[in-house]
């Protein structure tokens, strides 16, 4: 007898933004999301509930994979920020960041849906080109003669994450070999199509952090009993033959997928195989290989056999590590046992030499010609602090190769964010009458949009701060300042710190300060770049990706604009 | 449905919860140690037993209690990674976590954005840190019979004078496969000089485990020099502890059938074979799949189905009776039925060979270790094996297994009269050994008994006296007005080390102890860098004989470093986020929001 279950009516919820439950999950959301934000941000612990493995972390992307809301709403942001960060690496707490900003701040300025919408898109337009101008005072020019300002870039990345639990100079030590693998993979001496090569990190637990360091080519974790034979005082420059597979050797039988095999008894299956494998073996040991390395288990027979006559043998590579391998060494991945090993799959490597990271013994192989890849081997003392530094470190590297797409960096610390908001008001105040009447709304709306926007982009700066500090900005560069809470106690002037968030401005350059959420007179902000007599001092500390955070503003501003279009949320609750 | 909660955390739950885990292992601190029993309760369903574990020291504590939080997690994280690198000091990190973490909270409640507390704490720890540098004591100073006190170039001189060999002799170090470096200087392999006497620096680390540090001691002298990779430790229980010793070789305890075989191997140089795996028909290296959906058809009939196993069992035999093997080391588990007709035709099949003792018999032997018996060549059988029987303590059925080459490897012989104790002391002894080879490694100690600990508590007094911003330095320092504050507490928390230790060890009340530490601490404010004739303020135990006492450098200075790590991490850290909540349970939990 056939069952019915009734069928659930589908769930609906009514303007969503307005919905009082919908409110709160979208507040708590992002105040977990804005307290992250910055080198000062709070960490969060993620685990599930049955005592599973617990993540410590600040950084977007690890928080919003391991921790994913189920509330549609949240699911876009969340979705938005992943899909931008899996392109940029940075900048994902400022898109969220500034797409809540610029839904509460739509919701404040009382704004028909549509007609904020389409100011947001009008001076999101604006920002861009901006930003792309010559003239744009919160861009710094990249220049690759110096590592300076590769540095400051990597370093912004790296200490904005502090679950890494670096000190500054632990912090400077590993933005330097961030910078150091970044030039590693760029290569010098290729006419016409430049390729980039790539960073392998490699983590290891309990060594110092000082001891972390960048190697051109590959590290290959290997047992303790390896085997070098007779190769471990070779001449570095002289180049062994190998070969790399991509198929198990351990004797495995052929993949079945449905079905059964009859097999005679008495026939033995393995034997058959294990034949087979032996003549792998022995031809690589005819073609005089003297490095063999397999993606998976090898045999301990065909170990014994290559051993025995002389051939290093990697076995358990690991599917991360075969294709660099390849582009290394110019070998190809053999992916079958039966066919002839062809001549042109095998390749060379060079260097054989064993490195010890405190429990692990690393083989160290160089390719015979520039591969551009390198291998960067982070140290830290614990697993939970090792893995955000290893989260870091990949962004950082990231970071750096955008710049090679656009040589330029902006400002960071919040600068960016009040210069940029500062440059709007100004700007969009001037064309008052064209904008509203291009965007078919009144200019008191158009005013309202535009305040909006920047107030927005204020408060991702404002979201720098977690501990209380008072918030500044100046009347001359429009940067941003931050006086620490207990500066400010018990002191009735303001005394706004040394340099501004960026480091780019010092106090004793500029005369006027305000609050940064009060009002002010717009003016078109200065560049601080373009200043005199403060040429010598004048390099930012913080800086941040170009690349990424012009495509993190536009995420933003279109993911706000989905969400403040959305009527209906229909759920199916079968 | 994935869905997760988030908890919000007004007064720093973490915080406390690191404070709440330390105080569980308040008695396991110093060389006085209470025992803990820890009992599981029995469950309805009858999934647990109800054992009960007698445990003394940090890292066993938090073994059987297997805090669940996340908080616990990154305690049980910090514990064990450090018991990986140093070997010993866990009890030291987890009071400390505690004792700063609730510095912390105290910071906190004062008012101070946590932000400047981490900036406060980390300067202090670099005070800490600075003065394990200044105040460590080399070893070849150590090994004089003398208190700690820096040596000055009149020292130097006198000693030389005194013992002209001992002032040259370096120290010499192994490299086991824990503590991998540079190779040995081959220098210092040609002429051996006579080395030096470990004694007095082994018995300043023995932290009243004396019995345990003597047994470490006659390892490194038959060792020459000590490798604790090459060190085993056999436990016989039901005899009485003071008949603990230490054997060269391997001694390992074997049924009556297998002893019966060593009296016709004993006094031979034996041939060994090494299997590294189970030595059975079934097994497979780790990584072989076992086929799916194969089917074997046959148009006889085999009855039993025997046949194929004793084929096997018969060509391993064959092979092995070939090859002349006399002695089979498996590392694995071994067919039952081979490892009696290994019997019968006089070989000796020992399993659960640990992977160390393979590799030390590897190395002695020329053996190399195969996977399949049907591997097993004249290339990797080695030779020179030894089997003697080993009839101390009564003992009867135990055998040394050695080499003639040597082989470094050391047997220690622990014996208990209570069987829930033998475990704590394995543990006792392994960390009296870790604390010799970490010494000898640092090529340095620290001055002991407290007394780094209240050098410290001095020089953050000092540094909190000091002035924000110096002249000539640009910036204030990271934590700003509240830096001396928090560098008090922090102190707080040393001076409770020392006083809880003391305290531990029965001579004084913890009140007592706290004076007796601020009198000291007032003391050595007086003098400058210097110790001069120093004693700690004595937290050995009991029985009067008061020699010096060192702590290790790099294990003092790791456990600091990371229970530093663990505050900052958790001080730091303001929501938990639990995902795949059932969103049925969320409704009965109010401080639970679902996102």
């Amino acid at each position: 007898m056939a069952r019915l279950s009734k069928k659930l009516p589908a769930l609906c919820t009514d303007l969503p933004l307005e919905n009082p439950d919908v409110i709160q999950k979208f507040t708590v959301f992002k105040q977990l999301l804005t307290s992250c934000f910055g080198p000062n941000g709070k960490l969060k612990q993620v685990h599930n509930n049955i005592g599973g493995h617990s993540v410590t972390t600040s950084t977007s992307q690890v928080l919003l994979q391991s921790a994913s809301p189920s509330h549609p709403l949240l699911k876009v942001v969340a979705t938005s920020v992943l899909s931008h960060v899996s392109r940029f690496s940075d900048c994902g707490l400022f898109t969220a960041i500034l797409c809540f900003a610029l839904i509460d701040q739509a919701k404040l300025s009382g704004l028909r849906r549509n007609v904020s919408i389409s100011i947001n898109e009008y001076l999101l337009d604006m920002c861009t080109t901006y930003l792309h101008q010559d003239g744009c005072g919160c861009k710094v020019k990249l220049d690759f003669s110096s590592s300076k300002n590769l540095i400051t870039l990597a370093w912004s990345v790296i200490s904005s994450k502090p679950a890494c639990m670096l000190t500054p100079q632990e912090a400077l030590h590993i933005s330097m070999l961030a910078v150091q693998a970044f030039l590693l993979t760029v290569p010098c001496e290729t006419p016409g199509n430049v390729r980039l090569g790539r960073t392998v990190t490699v983590s290891v637990e309990g060594p110092a952090i000082a001891t972390s360091a960048v190697f051109p080519g590959l590290l290959v974790e290997v047992p303790d009993h390896l085997t070098l034979g007779n190769k471990h005082n070779l001449q570095p420059q002289r180049l062994m033959k190998m070969v790399l597979f991509s198929v198990s050797l351990s004797g495995d039988l052929f993949e079945m997928d449905e079905g059964t095999v009859e097999v005679n008894h008495g026939a033995d299956m393995e034997s058959e195989i294990m034949d087979q494998l032996l003549v792998v073996g022995q031809r690589a040991v005819k073609d005089q290989v003297e490095l063999f390395v397999c993606q998976k288990v090898i045999h301990p027979v065909l170990q014994q056999y290559l051993n025995q006559h002389d051939v290093v043998v990697i076995e358990r590579l690991g599917a991360a590590l075969v294709e660099p391998l390849a582009e290394l060494t110019g070998s190809q991945p053999l992916a079958s046992l039966v066919t002839a090993i062809s001549p042109e799959a095998y390749g060379h490597a060079r260097g054989l030499n064993v490195k010890i990271f405190g429990s692990k013994r690393m083989l160290h192989l160089e390719g015979p010609g520039e591969a551009g890849i390198c291998t960067m081997a982070l140290c830290h003392r614990n697993q939970t602090v090792l893995s955000e530094l290893k989260v870091a470190c990949q962004k950082a590297e990231h970071v750096l190769r955008l710049t090679l797409r656009e040589p330029s960096a902006l400002l960071g610390g919040g600068c960016t964010e009040t210069h940029l908001a500062s440059y709007l008001r100004h700007k969009g105040i001037g064309e008052v009458a064209e904008a509203a009447s291009s965007l078919g709304c009144s200019q008191t709306e158009y005013r309202l949009g535009l305040e909006a926007f920047c107030r927005s982009l204020e408060s991702v700066a404002r979201a720098l701060e977690h501990d209380g500090g008072t918030p500044l900005v100046d009347l001359t560069h429009c940067h941003h300042w931050t006086v620490p809470v207990d500066v400010t106690q018990g002191q009735e002037t303001l005394s706004p710190p040394p340099r501004c968030g960026c480091g780019l401005v010092s106090s004793a350059s500029v005369e006027r300060w305000t609050f940064l959420n009060t009002r002010y007179d717009e003016f078109s902000p200065a560049a601080a770049a373009a200043l005199p007599g403060d040429s010598t001092s004048s390099q930012p500390r913080v800086l941040d990706c170009f690349a990424a955070k012009m495509n993190a503003l536009q995420v933003a501003v279109e993911t706000a604009n989905l969400l403040q279009d959305i009527r209906y949320i229909i759920q199916d609750g079968n | 449905m994935r869905s997760s909660g988030v908890m919000n955390l007004e007064q720093h739950v973490g915080l406390q919860k690191v404070s709440a885990l330390a105080g569980l292992t308040l008695s396991s601190l110093g060389p006085c140690k209470a025992y803990k029993f820890i009992q599981e309760e029995e469950e309805e369903g009858g999934r647990s037993s109800g054992r009960a574990a007698l445990v003394c020291s940090c890292l066993r504590l938090l073994e059987s209690v297997q805090p669940s939080c996340a908080v616990g997690q990154l305690v049980s994280e910090a514990v064990r990674a450090h018991h990986a690198a140093c070997g010993s000091g866990a009890g030291c990190l987890l009071f400390l976590a505690g004792a700063w973490s609730r510095a912390a909270l105290e910071c906190l409640r004062r008012g101070m954005a946590p932000l400047r507390v981490v900036g406060a704490m980390r300067e202090g720890l670099d005070v800490c840190l600075q003065a394990c540098r200044t105040h460590r004591v080399r070893l070849d100073t150590a090994t004089e019979p003398r208190s700690p006190a820096l040596s000055t170039e009149e020292d130097a001189a006198r000693r030389t004078r005194e013992h002209p060999r001992k002032g040259r002799g370096k120290v010499k170090l192994t490299h086991s496969r824990y503590f991998c470096g540079a190779a040995p200087d081959p220098a210092s392999l040609v002429t051996p000089p006579s080395p030096p006497d470990v004694g007095p620096t082994a018995r300043a680390l023995s932290h009243g485990h004396d019995r345990s540090m003597e047994l470490v001691l006659r390892v490194a002298r038959l060792q020459a020099v000590l490798d604790v990779g090459k060190v085993v430790t056999c436990v016989v229980p039901g005899v009485s502890e003071e008949r603990a010793c230490v054997s060269p070789g391997w001694v390992v305890r074997l049924p009556p059938e297998k002893v019966a075989v060593t009296r016709l191997l004993s006094g031979r140089s034996l041939r060994v074979a090494l299997i590294a795996g189970d030595l059975c028909r079934r097994y497979r290296h780790p990584g072989f799949k076992t086929p799916q959906g194969l089917s074997h058809v046959t148009d006889r009939l085999d009855p039993g189905g025997s046949g194929e196993e004793g084929r096997w069992t018969d060509g391993v035999l064959t092979s092995l009776l070939r090859l002349g093997v006399d002695l089979l080391l498996v590392s694995g588990a071994t067919d039952d039925s081979l490892s009696l007709r290994c019997l019968v035709h006089g070989i000796l099949p020992v399993d659960r060979v640990r992977a160390s003792v393979l590799q030390a018999f590897a190395e002695a032997t020329g053996a190399t270790a195969v996977t399949y018996a049907a591997q097993l060549s004249q290339r990797c059988v080695g030779a020179g094996a030894k089997v003697t029987p080993w009839r101390d303590l009564g003992e009867r059925r135990a055998v040394i297994i050695s080499s003639e080459a040597g082989g470094g490897l050391a047997t220690v012989v622990l014996t208990g009269c209570v069987p829930a104790k033998l475990q704590s002391m394995e543990d006792e002894f392994w960390a009296c050994a870790h604390r010799l080879h970490g010494a000898l490694r640092d090529g340095a100690v620290l001055p002991g008994a407290g007394l780094i600990e209240v050098v410290c508590v001095r020089d953050l007094r000092k540094h909190a006296r000091r002035p924000l911003k110096l002249p000539g330095e640009a910036e204030p320092e990271a934590g700003g007005l509240y830096r001396a504050e928090v560098l008090r507490l922090m102190a707080d928390g040393l001076m409770d080390y020392v006083a809880t230790v003391m305290a531990n060890s029965g001579r004084c009340s913890k009140l007592e102890a706290w004076t007796e530490v601020s009198q000291k601490v007032e003391r050595l404010d007086g003098l400058s860098g210097v110790l001069e004739d120093e004693k700690g303020p004595a937290v050995t135990s009991g029985d009067g004989a008061e020699g010096t006492v060192y702590d290790n450098l790099s294990v003092k200075v790791e456990a600091w470093t990371r229970a530093m790590d663990l505050v900052f991490l958790v001080l730091q850290t303001d929501a938990e986020i639990i995902t795949g909540v059932d969103p049925e349970t969320l409704r009965t939990q109010t401080d639970l929001m679902l996102l």
